[in-house]
């Protein structure tokens, strides 16, 4: 009830029922590493389906777009499209 | 697919005040959004939790206004890496009169694993505390590693 009347957008968590695969590029901790300072930060969605091969072949020019319009880089930045193995 | 931002090479002195590197969408929807962080002229970088959490919760915006997610829930992770000099004294140190010594550059890792799913209209909705949430997490996984 409090999460419906604190509107929609409230944060409403539940416990992970199982271990979520998370794509990270830093070490495990206690491992060595290389490289410069850096964030990453994953949105991982829970029960979905894989996405369909459509729209993964969309995503070179969405993506850019999108980084485009947001204003996440700087407009002379150049944007490299780098395609996963296997597409 | 990941889109990888060209970096502008930092020059000057002062603060390079970092920025998104790199998005990378998995074929499971996952989005991931990987930045540089502040650095100096020696490369080494300093954390405080509301530089971080700003920057997480830009990180949360952006991959939610990629239009990507496709679920009513997701978990949230994040990993940061830091470095810093670290002195370390040469063999005979002492005998040499304290003068002589080195630093190296020390990085070390942390992971913040989710353990909880949040719906995703909060990442829009209440990116603030999403982001806090995370970076006391990572600052608290920096203070346990030393």
């Amino acid at each position: 009830v409090n999460a419906v009347a604190a509107g929609p957008a409230a944060p409403r968590y539940e416990p992970l029922g199982q271990a979520v695969d998370v794509p990270w590029r830093v070490t495990a901790p206690g491992y060595a590493t290389v490289g410069g300072p850096m964030l990453e930060v994953h949105v991982v969605p829970v029960g979905g389906d894989p996405l369909p091969a459509r729209v993964v072949a969309s995503l070179r020019d969405r993506l850019t777009e999108r980084l485009r319009v947001l204003g996440a880089v700087p407009v002379t930045a150049g944007l490299d499209v780098v395609p996963d193995a296997g597409g | 697919v990941t889109v990888e931002a060209e970096q502008e090479r930092f020059r000057g002195p002062g603060v390079d005040q970092g920025g998104v590197v790199s998005v990378r969408v998995a074929a499971t929807g996952a989005v991931s959004v990987h930045a540089s962080l502040p650095t100096g002229r020696m490369s080494t970088s300093a954390l405080d939790r509301s530089d971080s959490a700003a920057r997480i919760a830009r990180a949360l915006r952006l991959a939610h206004g990629l239009h990507v997610v496709d679920a009513d829930r997701v978990a949230l992770a994040a990993g940061s890496r830091r470095c810093s000099w670290s002195r370390r004294w040469t063999p005979g140190w002492l005998a040499a009169g304290g003068g002589s010594s080195r630093t190296m550059k020390m990085a070390d890792s942390v992971r913040v694993v989710p353990d909880e799913s949040v719906n995703l209209d909060a990442l829009v909705g209440a990116t603030a505390e999403l982001a806090d949430g995370l970076a006391a997490r990572l600052l608290d996984g920096f203070r346990r590693s030393r």
